[in-house]
């Protein structure tokens, strides 16, 4: 690091460069945290959906509603393996009507 | 196709990318002469610039390819690829203002026609995801999100041409171009570009994979019966 | 109506040819603009917000008079706003009231919907500058109006065609979704920078006292390029907005 520092040339810039690069490793290294996170949600799930299956659970099964959840994945839907998932990730608030066919109401 | 197949390949050789590409920017490539070290930045914004914009139209390509076969998983590769280029939009748009700070003193500049036309471009994919989540049957939704990702893709060049020819009258080329780069500068501009295009395929296929196993997830649940 | 039973004569010849497309669009045309003229729904309403934008932007900008790149940004933002009203209330007819289904269930090319709609927007854009322009010159412009006519006009033109086809491509894709309302402009304005600027850029020397300019051609070829792709790519996309 010291060679790097030796050769940053003095105040032309050199702060708005680094500004830069900190903006998108920063913006990256978000991403991967929320990745972390989803993936860890994603471990539990199995885990419990393992437990539930009747298999010999490696650990004590997990309850099945925690007050911290937000947004389990929405399971109200018509039943289509494939189908796309409505909301991006978990953190959104979920719709709790399952959806139907018909056209839908309109709102003025 | 199993779920993460070639991440890690992937993943690898994108830090492998994106370390040799520092190094070529940081120790390699000579300082400019008249932006200074400032001019650095060059490497980072219009790379990820040009893979950005590339992902909207390779939306736009796949959304085609949904409505051409009817299959759904066209439809997830699609908005996951114009959601990366959103994602790695703000990033351009930060840098670039970071960008206009240093060279102009000001945050925005007009004056630059590529980050205007980006602003534009963002501003129109900015409502993708409130157009899906506006509509409920995710057969439609999945529909009228592909006729969108078409039309915008086939906006961007176009929005791209209308900007360039009305700010040609104000000002010329302010933030740097990327033509007649000497060697080394080209050299380094190259391998920037590959990096974040890896970055940005490694990026993608990690959002597919957490989808699909979700889904996976989503399914086995309710045969199973549970919930 | 006949009062005689069907005969088989009868039968063959009414399934002997669909209408085609041109045929489709007169009806589809014509029903609209009938509708139009009867309800009296979107062009009033869109000349008169026109009008009131002038009278707000003179207040606004605190000039009696605006010229050049003024005079035409104050016009053109105008007309944008003006149209999304218009594109609100496109289709919002057909998806309360069932039109879709009975369009849906004729044995038409599908497309002829766009053309149809896409002319009838065109029309009321038509009327909407009828009235927007010579109120535009009345309140607020410096130069006389009479000799940057035929450039805007022609500017005019290939500038509606556009707003038309992206109008009604955006407008459909919105009826259908909650906060229609919302989504329309949200969606249709960026996709409309291009327009605003070969329209804006191209009258700018048309409306200006000081450097007073002819047509520039490269605007007209902007203008006529852009209403090139996204007809053709409307044209392409607008079946499957109507599947269901």
């Amino acid at each position: 690091m010291n060679s790097l520092a030796a050769t940053l040339p003095q105040g032309t810039g050199s702060g708005y460069v680094a500004a830069a690069y900190i903006v998108f490793f920063a913006i990256v290294l978000i991403y991967v945290a929320i990745m972390a996170i989803r993936l860890s949600r994603v471990e539990r799930d199995v885990r419990e959906l393992h437990a539930r299956a009747g298999q010999p659970p490696q650990q004590p099964p997990q309850p099945a509603a925690r007050p911290g959840d937000v947004g389990e994945p929405q399971l109200a839907e018509q039943p289509q393996l494939g189908a796309r998932p409505r909301r991006q990730d978990e953190t959104h608030g979920q719709t709790p009507e399952p959806h139907t066919p018909v056209r839908e109401r309109e709102t003025v | 196709m199993p779920i993460g197949r070639g991440l890690r390949t992937l993943s690898i050789s994108t830090v492998a990318a994106m370390g040799v590409a520092l190094g070529l920017v940081f120790f390699y490539a000579p300082i400019e002469a008249e932006e200074g070290f400032l001019q650095k930045i060059f490497y980072l914004h219009v790379p990820l610039a040009i893979v950005s914009l590339c992902g909207f139209v390779l939306g736009g390509l796949m959304a085609i390819a949904h409505l051409r076969t009817r299959d759904q998983r066209w439809d997830l590769r699609s908005y996951v690829t114009i959601h990366m280029s959103l994602i790695l939009g703000v990033v351009v748009l930060l840098t670039g203002a970071i960008w206009a700070r240093g060279s102009w003193g000001h945050w925005w500049v007009w004056s630059e026609p590529t980050l205007v036309s980006f602003l534009i471009v963002m501003l129109l994919y900015a409502t993708y995801q409130p157009l899906r989540f506006a509509i409920e049957d995710p057969e439609r939704q999945a529909r009228y999100a592909s006729v969108f990702a078409i039309t915008a893709g086939a906006f961007v060049p176009m929005n791209f041409l209308a900007v360039r020819l009305s700010s040609s009258y104000l000002h010329p080329r302010v933030l740097g171009s990327s033509s007649n780069l000497p060697p080394p500068m080209a050299l380094t501009f190259g391998v920037s570009l590959g990096a974040m295009a890896l970055l940005f395929a490694t990026l993608c296929s990690y959002e597919l994979a957490a989808k699909r196993t979700r889904i996976l997830l989503k399914s086995s649940s309710r045969i199973l019966g549970y919930r | 109506m006949t009062d005689n039973p069907p005969t088989a004569n009868d039968a063959r010849r009414s399934s002997a040819r669909p209408p085609g497309l041109a045929a489709t669009v007169g009806a589809l045309l014509g029903k609209d603009l009938l509708v139009e003229l009867r309800t009296l729904e979107s062009v009033p309403g869109m000349s008169l917000f026109a009008v009131s934008t002038f009278v707000v932007f003179h207040f606004a900008l605190n000039q009696n008079t605006v010229s050049g790149d003024e005079a035409a940004g104050i016009l053109w933002v105008t007309l944008l706003f003006a149209a999304m009203l218009g594109v609100n209330r496109l289709f919002v007819a057909d998806a309360e009231q069932g039109g879709f289904d009975g369009f849906l269930l004729a044995p038409v090319d599908r497309s002829a919907m766009l053309v149809a709609k896409a002319l009838a927007l065109l029309a009321y854009l038509i009327v909407l500058e009828l009235v927007a322009v010579p109120a535009f010159g009345l309140l607020l412009l410096g130069s006389p109006l009479g000799q940057a006519l035929p450039g805007l006009l022609a500017v005019l033109a290939l500038a509606d065609v556009g707003i038309a086809v992206i109008g009604t491509l955006i407008a459909a894709l919105a009826v259908r979704t909650r906060a229609r309302d919302l989504l329309g402009p949200l969606l249709a304005l960026p996709l409309l920078v291009p327009v605003v600027i070969g329209g804006a850029r191209a009258s700018s020397p048309l409306l200006s006292i000081v450097h007073p300019g002819g047509l520039q051609l490269r605007w007209l070829g902007t203008l006529g390029l852009y209403d090139l792709v996204f007809g053709l790519i409307a044209y392409a996309v607008f079946d499957f907005l109507l599947e269901d």
